[in-house]
This record gives structure tokens, sequence and C-alpha cells, in this order.
């Protein structure tokens, strides 16, 4: 995915630096929605999800669909919810019977369905990369004190946080989540205490899911769309959980935003070490720290 | 193991490397015979080893790897570029293996440690695509992203292997000899201490065997063989790109390997030989979704498999063999083959 977008505009030493900074917290923006989602089904329901970089180019071509008919935000909303959805139901008919099985059973499943999804996507949209370009009340910058902030990125990096803060809450301080958390640590006496464990394992993957398709949904106009964006996101989306830790909901915040802000840096100052930096810095990680920045013990040990 | 088989009332046991050669030899002829090239042959057994390679550390040791396309690519590149030097086939293949080998030794001691199951399939996919982007990068071996071009064949004790049929003979050579040593490994105390680890990690050191040494020694024999697949993969295309060590090849053979069925020998085998006469039908079809899409077929029959028959097709062969034997067994009452269970019928049962 070698195409951030590097702001020419500004001008040299600070202004550069801090666009550059600016462009990388859009970028970890994006790959935390990612990355918490794969991660909140990853430590939650102990599946890894590879279909989750399919879900993400879902949401970016829904929107994009629904965008002409309703207007971007809703459009987002919507194809947000539609990946959900889609989640929920691919868990209900094909994940659930794969729990009784080893874990990695549910890794070729979604893999498999990828490339069906890919393909689906190629046919119905195309196969060529398309533009997506922001909505006119999201165009433009705002300017403070000589710095450049472009209302989109600004936009991205506000509900970012909102959503951080929702899902953190979400899975903390109410009964689903606290219904979850405990159905992840012995899903038997958890359903003995007459609660709906299998509900609550849907409704964990309907979020995660609807984690990717925001995700996607918003990266359109940042990087335009095209039918090889998951399969060259899965791996970064993989990196960023492996370097943050699995199943910690922080790990996946400080990652993504981590590898945001290093890529977007590295494009301007040393670009051939792009792509090559964020699998160094998971090597070097997993040599000190196997369990990764935030890895919980005993998770997948 | 050997197969019996009854001749004249006098049982004849075959050894399954025989009759393993013995396919290799038809095995062009049924190719052509289904509307195929020789050299489609040669590709589809090329992914045979491929496939046979990645299941003797899946299928063995249970670690599910992601990333083995890093060593079918970087055996293929050590190939080519040994080729251009002496154009010895043998020797550049050897290469291959060792280079292979060298690459997986130390990402064997830094990951089997530290990672089982899905966490490892994840960290082997990302160390993969690592590889990946370090051959576009390095240029001046691998020749970027124009990948590596100017392969040369030679000619092997007079033999030119330029023509596809000897081609093919000189690939179903070098496969008898990487699933030979694959037999031996399997066949021998290590393989079994690798299947023991694959059934119950956490009771092996009870025996006193350390399972990540085991592990480690797995990783490293499964890349030398996928490295040798990729060294004849560079001859049969004349070509290297860099696409070779994405994670999608892997996928490809991970996704063969499964339709074909873990846990058995011959089974990745039969997987890559009937996903790649699918795929090459299906590319060859006149319908337009066919030709453009036929990846997504391949992925839902993929995702159907693992739903229904996670045992793959030789899972499947398996039951059907079960069923007739039991059929037989019960119409003929219990003389069965010795040994077989026979299940227990009404009205037949002793």
């Amino acid at each position: 995915m070698g195409n951030a977008v590097v702001l020419g505009a500004a001008g040299g030493g600070l202004h550069q630096l801090f666009d550059l900074f600016l462009n990388g917290v859009i970028l970890g923006g994006i790959y935390v929605l990612l990355a918490l989602g794969l991660n909140v089904i990853l430590g939650l329901i102990g599946v890894i999800n590879f279909a989750h970089a399919a879900f993400y180019m879902l949401g970016a071509y829904l929107a994009f669909s629904f965008t002409p008919h309703i207007g971007f935000l809703p459009a987002v909303v919507a194809a947000a919810v539609v990946v959900g959805i889609l989640g929920m139901v691919m868990e209900v008919s094909v994940i659930r019977p794969l729990y009784s099985r080893i874990p990695e059973h549910a890794l070729l499943l979604t893999f498999g369905l990828t490339l069906v999804a890919t393909q689906v996507v190629r046919a119905h949209w195309g196969d060529y990369a398309k533009p997506f370009a922001a909505p006119k009340f999201l165009a433009g910058a705002y300017s403070l004190g000589g710095y450049e902030f472009p209302k989109y990125r600004l936009f991205v990096v506000a509900v970012t946080a909102v959503v951080v803060v929702a899902v953190w809450l979400l899975l903390n301080k109410t009964n689903l989540g606290l219904v979850i958390r405990a159905g992840v640590l012995d899903a038997e006496m958890v359903g003995a205490l007459g609660i709906n464990v299998p509900l609550a394992f849907t409704l964990t993957f309907g979020l995660g899911s609807l984690l990717a398709g925001l995700g996607g949904a918003m990266v359109g106009p940042v990087n335009g769309l095209n039918p090889d964006m998951a399969n060259s996101i899965i791996i970064l989306a993989f990196v960023v959980v492996v370097i943050g830790g699995l199943g910690s909901f922080w790990g996946s915040v400080v990652g993504g935003l981590l590898v945001g802000v290093l890529r977007s840096v590295l494009v301007y100052w040393w670009s051939p070490a792009t792509e090559l930096v964020p699998f160094f810095l998971m090597a070097g990680l997993l040599l000190v720290r196997p369990r990764g920045l935030f890895g919980v013990e005993g998770v997948f040990e | 193991m050997t197969l019996p088989f009854t001749v004249a009332g006098r049982r004849l046991r075959i050894h399954p490397m025989a009759l393993f050669a013995a396919a290799l030899y038809v095995f062009p002829y049924v190719v052509v015979a289904g509307g195929k090239s020789t050299v489609n042959a040669s590709e589809f057994l090329i992914w045979a080893v491929f496939a046979m390679g990645l299941n003797l550390l899946w299928g063995h040791t249970g670690d599910l790897s992601f990333g083995h396309g890093m060593f079918f690519g970087w055996g293929a590149y050590a190939a080519g570029r040994m080729s251009r030097r002496v154009a010895f086939v043998p020797l550049d293949l050897a290469v291959a293996a060792l280079v292979a080998m060298l690459v997986a030794y130390p990402l064997a001691k830094i990951i089997v440690r530290r990672a089982t199951g899905i966490y490892f399939a994840m960290i082997t996919l990302a160390i993969g695509e690592m590889f990946y982007f370090l051959a576009i990068r390095m240029t001046k071996i691998t020749g970027g992203e124009n990948g590596l071009v100017d392969i040369r064949l030679g000619k092997l004790a007079g033999i030119d292997l330029a023509r596809p049929a000897n081609f093919y003979y000189m690939t179903a050579a070098v496969a008898f000899l990487a699933v030979l040593a694959a037999w031996r490994i399997t066949r021998s105390p290590f393989g079994q201490v690798c299947r023991a680890i694959q059934q119950n990690r956490a009771r092996v050191p009870f025996l006193g065997f350390d399972p990540v040494r085991y592990r480690e020694r797995a990783f490293v024999y499964s890349a030398a063989i996928c490295g040798v697949a990729g060294g004849l993969s560079a001859f049969l295309f004349r070509q290297v790109a860099p696409d070779t060590l994405r994670w999608t090849t892997t996928g490809e053979a991970v996704l063969i390997t499964m339709i074909g069925g873990l846990n058995s020998f011959f089974g990745p085998a039969a997987g890559a030989v009937s996903v790649k006469f699918l795929e090459a039908t299906l590319i060859a079809r006149p319908e337009r979704w066919a030709r453009l899409y036929w990846p997504g077929v391949i992925g839902a029959v993929f995702a159907i498999m693992v739903l229904v028959a996670p045992g793959g097709l030789a899972g499947v062969a398996e039951r059907v063999r079960a069923l007739v034997r039991n059929r037989f067994a019960a119409g003929r009452g219990a003389s069965g083959a010795p040994g077989t269970p026979v299940a227990p019928v009404e009205g037949t049962a002793a």
C-alpha cells in the first residue's frame, strides 16, 4: 500500500515533519480501526478472521456505491452497518460450527472466503483503481498558526478517537462486555448461568466486522479503491496486532498509530524502507517481547 | 506401510513409493488425455512437491506456516542465479535447497520457540511478506519488480531439457527423490516424534523429547523441499517474478495441501493435481466469469471443504473405502481383510 499521500504544499523543516506526522496519524487511525476489530475477535472469540480485510474492502466499496444516493456520512454509517451484519451472518452460518475444532480451521475457512470476496468485488466494481473524492464539506483545510489541518484528516482522527473510546466503554462498562469477557474465560459456566453466550459471540463478531467496514469506508477518500486493497492490508493488520500484543485493546491502538506514523515519516525520509520497517519492528519486538508491547500472558500459549 | 494385492491367490506387497514412481511415469499421458499439455503436467508436479514439502511441517508437527512461499521463492531465485554461472540442473537445485535451508534455519530459531497455532501462522505470514519486499528491494540479485530472467537450462547428460517431455521426466526424477526423502523422514524415529507433537504437544516432553528442537528441524527440512520445488519452477517458466514470494503463493499451497488432505502422505499431491487441473480448466473456459474469476471458485471449493471435509480428498477417500469395505465384509460374512474393523450388521454378526 505504498500510496500514502504526502502533502507537498507546506514549507520545509518543522512544517514538513508536522504534515508527515499528521498524515501518519490518519493512516494510523485506519490501522487502529482494522487491528482493533481483528484483535477484538481474536482476543475474545479466539478466531483469527482472515476475511477481516475483505470486510474492510467491502466497507470501502459499499460507501462508494451508497454515497451518490444518500450522501457521504450516511453512506459511511450504512456501509459499516451492512458489513457488521455480514460479519454476524458469517459467524452464525460458517464460523460457529468450527468452534469445536482447532483454531486453524477458522483461519483457513475465512481465507477461502476472502478469495471469493475479492473476486466478487472485481466482478461487480471492476478491476481497476477507483478514485473516491471526499465530500465538499470535508474538503479544504483549517489554518492555525501557520499549520494546515485538512478537514478530512481531522474527521478521520475524530471518528477513530470516538470509536476507540466507545468500544472500550462497551467492552468494559456494559453488561454485554461483561458477558463477552466472562464467556471467553469459561463459556460453559456463563451459559449455565442462563446467559446466551453464542449470541454474545455473534455480536462480538459483528462489532469487529463493523470496525473493519468503518475503516474501509473512511479510507476511500484518502487512498482510493482497488480490488487488491484487502490483500495488501491484511498483513499490515496482522503486524499491528502482533506488535501491540494478541488480545490487547490498547496494544492495537498504540501499534496502529506507531506503524502509521512510522510509515508516513519513512515515505519522505527513507522511502525504500517504508514497506520493510513495520516487519523489522515486529521481528525485533518478537525477540525481546514475544507477546508484543501490551500482550497478555496466557493468550494462545 | 505397504499395500496388499492379491494375484492368483497370493498376496503381493507393493511399496507405495514404487506405485508413486509408476504414477509419475503415466501422469503426463493422463494430463494430455485430459486436454492439457506436458508443460501443465510439469507445473502440476512442481506444485505437488511444494505442497508435500509444506505438509512435512504442517501435516506432521501441526505448525501451519503461511510463509513457505518465501522458501519456494528464494529457491527459485537461487537456482535461477546459479544457472547463469553453471547451467547444470542438479547442482542448481541443490543450491536452491541449501539456500532455502539457510534462510529457514535462523527463522526457525526465532519463530518456533516463541509461537504456535494461529500465532505461528500470523508470524510466518508477516515474515514471508517481509522477504517479498526484500526481494523487490534487492534489485541486483533478484531483478526487482521485473523479476529474474535469462535462466539457463542447459543439457543434462546430452538430453535437451528444453523439450517438454524431457523436462517433465527430469522434474519427475527430482520429485521422486524429494518425496523419497520426505518418506524416509516421516518414517524415521524423528518423524514419529513429530507426529506425537502434532497429537499432543504437552505430553511429548514427558517422554524426554524437546518439541521445539523437533519442530525446528521439521521447519528446515520442509523449507528445503519447498526450495527444490521453487528451483524447478524457475526452470519451467525460465523466469522468477517477485510475486512468487508473496503470501498469495503460500496461500495457494496451503489451500492445495488442505484440499488434498493433511495427515496423509500423498494427499497433498492429489490436492495439487486436482486444484491445478481445475484452475487450468477454468482459465481455458470460454465463459468470461470462469476465465476472470476462477480464484473465487477455488476459494469457495476450499471453504466448503474446510467446513464439511477437513480431512480433504484423502479423508473422503478413506471414508469411501471404509464404507465399501464394510458393505463388502457384511455381504461375505466376517471374512474381510484381517485387522479391519467390521461393522456389526444384523443377521451376519458371528
